[in-house]
């Protein structure tokens, strides 16, 4: 069984290689996130909420993008979620024209506004190359602090540089992200070549605060910082910043 | 090896004749298909450090094939041109202060390969690979110090790193998972194993790698694993808690203050025992919740019926209290998932009490005064033995036994005396009780839970089964005195009594529940009960020395059998923002009362709906509206249906009613929370309302005194009522926060009152209405050193009694309370906190305003501050009082009862483990 699963994923390849896709510069991609709730709650009191059976939460993201701007935000389905709660569902606008970011953090259901230059980072390039749907992909490690480390593959052929969760400043689109343990990881779903419309391609801060990413970092650290349970949903808010 | 093919060396050394700024790289070229005539727009153009493989910077050919690389500085890099119609063309480049500026005029970008040869090496990385080998290191051949723990000795060992983090790369690639003995060590964090172990206790330490079988898309196939190779007797550690404290006897020196407490957790692989102790004979009874959470003390945690939020241990304030418990509890890891648990705990509690009240009773046209004054002495000893099994016995079965056994043995010895006054206030009578009793009971509950699931997500069944049963002996003796004011004779009763209560109840539920589609689900039920109690009174009068003249009136023997079989049909609703549930129940009730003596039975057969609905809308986290509907009913204790009477306050006598029927409750509970985490604002609200038909009623007959014998019965139409509401508002960056509150009541119920009224008996309904309203605000104040809050409470409490608008007083009591938190230097901290209340409205003598002051100083000692000192003074003015005012049908009764004043306490604690570090308290979650 095994001898003919490899058999066949010779065969795709050699399909797949065979078959050149052309450049895109504006579409849509939907992504999916699985995260290992046992991975991030390893704490012995989590495990009444997290099980085996729960313990891989699978959520959907989609981005849209053309050659300056590009949008990430959550697709919300309505089946019910018990573990909502432990894992972040942000939004982010980038410009590279203007290098603006406006990123929507949601805090406890709460929506927080902040802009903020488009982070720059330090990746590394890898020799390492895989498939992501039909789109040959790159890896790159992001080393964000001594503790934290992220891989991306992104992909040439996908020319804006944009990706998940706000990232971006690779030659291409990026269509798989992962924390180094495996704990997060955003691989695309599908890869669509289209126009989007204008809508799909903003945020609407509406009438609330905007803040710049320093207000905000000092008014959590300020109202949260002091308390184990503060410091740790810290960690997690600024993971994707 | 390079894919040759692909790559190309070109060393350029070409000087350029114009530079502008000799810090920065300027690469430019234009790039072509593989025939070099076609010009390639939008291909990728990167640079990418050799060193360290940094991405310097990239961009994009023009319409004209042509690029641009500029903006980073001088380096040495790799050039990479990719195109998704070509194989990548790579140029190495080393630049320097005289090659800063390459041109390189035509790329031909390379045809695609068909076949890749994805094996590559590369210069930039550590050299040494190790696969499928494993590494070894034997850890005594490494010097550690003494209390060193593994992450000290991993970074002795060659070839390793631990980070700030502690974590831990082999040859420069992250280690994935720490085991321990092959086996992963509380979780899978590795930090838990290399943080908490002591370095000691390893014999070796192995690095391999191994296919990653929980890998996803996206991760990588194969993790470094390190195993951690222990000796044998190094999987073992504690940790506890030891304090004592007294006064030495400051307030009273035959009898000094004391608290002692012990607790003891010990860990051998997956085995836990935690041992616990506790003594006191000051209002403090319980463990703090902290240390129970800590300690695993899970039984603790439930009996007491503490809230999370009460951090502070639990305290009687009945009277004057001596406390001891201890106890044990043992888990272990049977199998795989097989978990095993077993419990004893023995309490021993005695409370002296006394205490003072008078009561007013209004009746249609008169009232009545009592003043009693009470001397209460009880002692209860309890053993406790609690035993649980669990274990998945396949992926989808879940099965659970967890039997529990109580033995319990009481003593009680009470005096009362009590003055019954007219109207006129004059003394009509006087009367003192003395009643002692034993009692000695064995119960049991024991629980047993079979859960299936099945492939299908959300399809579930589920069946519980619920066995307890109790068996209670009680002796009493009997011994009053009465005076009545117009006579010189005295009237005595001298009984010996028993009491002897069985019962047993078999309570099994099966549940089914049936998706359909993701949204909707069903839920069926059925639930069988069967009940059997019986009570067994004697009484017997003293006659010429002995207790053996049997009295009738007082004794019987009296059995309740009830079958109960109830149908549930449950459809549920489930989306992401909202949770909508309706559900019919259909149950009926056969209930058979046997009076065994007289031979009469009283047989009911009940038929119900039992409806329920309930809805939630959750737009966010933070934002929540429930209401909820129930419908639900109960049978009365055999002690309601008994019928003979129990003397055991011949003032008082309560009769049972076997005609009693169950009673019928339909509640409506709505709530609404909501948190804004930016501001830190909050809102919780709700309102709760219940209306009871058959509900639990007294009938009360008074004689000429005073004196009364009552009786369950039911009625219908009782309603509580509340709603509540309160609000956090931070404001000046969080420092202060203002919290108002305000809560409403209203309470509606009906018994019956019987007088003789020129020698006829008359029955009239007296329904009473209990409307109350509180609000208070509390300012907390949080600095980093420093937490003090502020706050009040007033409360408005107005009976209204249906039978006589005398007994309609209302009255009111306030509170304000301060408190202050203050870390100091040198390891100091204090704390301190007063309330003062004030009773007005209430009969003479008990509107008092009590002050009281609380405050205590402690100092941490030793480098892991394990060790702390600490001064409490409790009720420092010695001002503390209970009072309290209770309105019960037609009675008003105002309650004053002796307690633990003023005392202060020296205490020394102690916090170890077998690491000898700081010891940090349960802090919540985290």
């Amino acid at each position: 069984m095994a001898g003919i699963n490899k058999l066949f994923g010779v065969l795709l390849a050699c399909l797949l290689g065979t078959t050149a896709y052309g450049q895109i510069t504006s579409g849509k991609i939907v992504f999916e996130r699985k995260t290992n709730l046992m991975k991030r709650f390893n704490d012995e009191r989590m495990k009444r909420f997290v099980n085996e059976n729960n313990k891989v939460k699978t959520e959907l993201f989609a981005l849209y993008f053309n050659d300056t701007c590009s949008v990430f935000k959550p697709i919300l389905n309505d089946v019910p979620d018990e573990t909502s709660w432990m894992t972040t569902k942000n939004s982010y606008f980038q410009n590279t024209n203007t290098n603006e970011k406006l990123s929507v953090l949601s805090l406890f259901g709460t929506d927080v506004f902040i802009t903020d230059s488009i982070t720059p980072r330090n990746w590394k390039i890898t020799e390492n190359k895989r498939k992501i749907g039909n789109y040959e992909c790159r890896k790159a490690i992001y080393q964000k602090n001594d503790s934290t480390r992220l891989y991306a593959w992104f992909s040439v052929d996908i020319i804006p540089t944009t990706g998940p969760e706000g990232f971006s400043g690779l030659p291409g689109t990026i269509l798989g992200l992962a924390t180094e343990d495996g704990g997060v990881i955003y691989f695309a779903k599908s890869v669509e070549a289209m126009v989007p419309k204008k809508e799909d391609l903003m945020l609407n801060s509406g009438k609330n605060k905007i803040f710049t990413m320093n207000e905000f970092k000092l008014k959590i650290e300020k109202d949260y910082g002091n308390s184990p349970w503060g410091k740790r949903m810290f960690e997690d808010l600024f993971r994707w910043l | 090896m390079k894919k040759i093919s692909s790559t190309l060396f070109v060393l350029f050394f070409l000087v350029c004749n114009f530079s502008l700024n000799a810090q920065n790289m300027k690469v430019t070229g234009t790039v072509f298909d593989t025939t070099g005539t076609r010009a390639l727009p939008q291909a990728m153009v990167m640079a990418v450090r050799v060193r360290d493989s940094l991405l310097l910077s990239f961009t994009r050919t023009n319409n004209k094939g042509e690029f641009t690389l500029t903006n980073f500085k001088v380096d040495t890099f790799s050039l990479v041109i990719a195109h998704p119609n070509f194989d990548d063309k790579t140029y190495y480049i080393f630049g320097n202060k005289d090659n800063f500026f390459i041109d390189i005029p035509v790329v031909k970008m390379p045809a695609k390969l068909q076949n890749i040869e994805e094996v590559v090496i590369y210069a930039n990385k550590n050299p040494i690979y190790f696969k499928g080998d494993t590494l070894v290191y034997v850890a005594d051949s490494f010097k550690v110090n003494e209390n060193a723990v593994v992450e000290d000795l991993l970074k002795k060992l060659p070839g390793l790193k631990v980070d700030k983090e502690g974590k831990i790369t082999s040859q420069g690639k992250e280690i994935g998972q720490v085991l321990v003995d092959g086996d992963e060590f509380f979780g899978s964090d590795p930090t838990i194993a290399t943080k908490n172990l002591g370095a000691k206790g390893v014999e070796s330490v192995q690095v391999y790698e191994k296919k990653n079988e929980n890998a996803k898309e996206g991760e990588e196939e194969t993790i470094q694993v390190l195993n951690l190779k222990l000796k044998d007797d190094a999987k073992k550690g504690y940790f506890g808690k030891i304090s004592g404290a007294s006064d030495f006897g400051l307030e009273n020196r035959k009898k000094p203050f004391y608290e002692g407490e012990l607790l003891l957790n010990k860990f051998d692989k997956s085995q836990k025992i935690s041992v616990f102790a506790l003594g006191a004979n000051t209002p403090r009874s319980n463990f703090k919740f902290g240390d129970m959470a800590k300690f695993g003390l899970e039984n603790e945690r439930n009996s007491s019926g503490m809230s999370m939020w009460n951090q502070g241990g639990q305290n009687t304030t009945t009277g004057v209290p001596q406390t001891i418990k201890a106890g044990i509890y043992f888990n272990d890891k049977i199998g795989k998932t097989g978990k095993i648990g077993f419990n004893y705990s023995y309490y021993n509690n005695q409370l002296d009490a006394f205490s003072s009240s008078r009561s007013q009773y209004f009746l249609s046209d008169s009232s009545y005064y009592t003043s009693d004054s009470t001397r209460n002495s009880s002692k209860s000893e309890s053993h406790r033995v609690k035993f649980n099994y669990s274990v998945n016995l396949d992926s989808l079965t879940f099965l659970e036994i967890k039997p529990s056994l109580n033995y319990d043995l009481g003593s009680n010895d009470n005096l009362d005396i009590s003055t019954f006054l007219g109207e006129d206030e004059i003394q009509s009578m006087k009367t003192s009780i003395g009643n002692s009793n034993a009692s000695k009971g064995v119960s049991t509950y024991s629980e047993a839970l079979l859960l299936r699931k099945f492939k299908r997500p959300k399809r579930e069944l589920e069946f519980r089964y619920v066995l307890s049963s109790a068996d209670n002996n009680t002796d009493e003796k009997l011994y009053t005195l009465t005076e009545y004011a117009n006579f010189s004779a005295l009237d005595t009763i001298d009984q010996s009594k028993t009491n002897n209560n069985s019962s047993s109840s078999h309570v099994g539920t099966v549940a089914y529940t049936e998706p359909f589609g993701l949204k909707y689900k069903v839920q069926l039920e059925y639930m069988y009960e069967y009940g059997f109690s019986n009570q067994n009174k004697e009484a017997f009068n003293k006659v010429d020395g002995a207790y053996n003249q049997r009295v009738d009136l007082l004794s019987n023997n009296f059995e309740n059998l009830r079958q109960q079989n109830r149908v549930t049909l449950e459809g549920i609703y489930e989306t992401r923002k909202v949770t909508a549930k309706i559900g019919l129940g259909l149950r009926n009730i056969a209930i058979e009362n046997l009076n065994i003596i007289s031979n009469v039975s009283v047989n009911q057969n009940i038929t119900n709906f039992l409806p329920r609905a309930s809805y939630q809308f959750k737009p966010s986290q933070s934002l929540r509206f429930t209401v909820n509907y129930i419908t639900r009913s109960s049978q009365p204790s055999i002690n309601d249906l008994q019928p003979v009477p129990d003397n055991t306050n011949p003032n008082r006598v309560k009769e049972g009613n076997p005609d009693l029927k169950p009673n019928y409750v339909h509640q409506l509970n709505v709530n609404f929370n909501t948190w804004k985490a930016l501001t830190g604002q909050y809102i919780w609200s709700g309102a709760s309302v219940s209306l009871t038909d058959n509900a639990f009623a007294n009938s009360t007959e008074y004689d000429a005194f005073g004196r009364t014998i009552s009786k369950t019965v039911n009625v219908d139409g009782n309603i509580y009522s509340t709603i509540f509401a309160g609000a956090g508002f931070p404001v000046w960056g969080r420092k202060i926060e203002i919290a108002p509150n305000i809560n409403g009541s209203y309470n509606r119920y009906t018994n019956f009152i019987t007088t003789q009224v020129a020698g006829q008996k008359v029955t009239k309904e007296n329904v009473t209405e209990n409307t109350a309203i509180d609000g208070g605000l509390t300012l907390e104040f949080v600095f980093d050193s420093l937490e003090f809050s502020i706050g009040n409470n007033y409360s408005y409490t107005n009976p209204v009694s249906s039978l006589n608008s005398v007994s309609n007083k209302p009255f009111t009591t306030q509170e304000y309370t301060a408190s202050v938190d203050w870390t100091l230097p040198f390891h100091f901290k204090a704390k301190s906190e007063v309330t003062y209340s004030i009773n007005s409205n209430l009969a003479a003598g008990y509107n008092l305003s009590i002050f009281l002051w609380n405050a205590e100083i402690s100092k941490a000692f030793m480098k892991t501050e394990n060790l702390i000192i600490s001064l409490n003074g409790n009720d420092i003015l010695n001002q503390n009082k209970r009072i309290q005012r209770e309105v019960n049908g037609n009675v008003i009764t105002d309650n004053n009862t002796k307690i633990i004043s003023r005392y202060f306490l020296l205490k020394v604690t102690y916090k170890f483990n077998k690491n000898k570090t700081k010891e940090a308290d349960f802090s919540g979650w985290h």
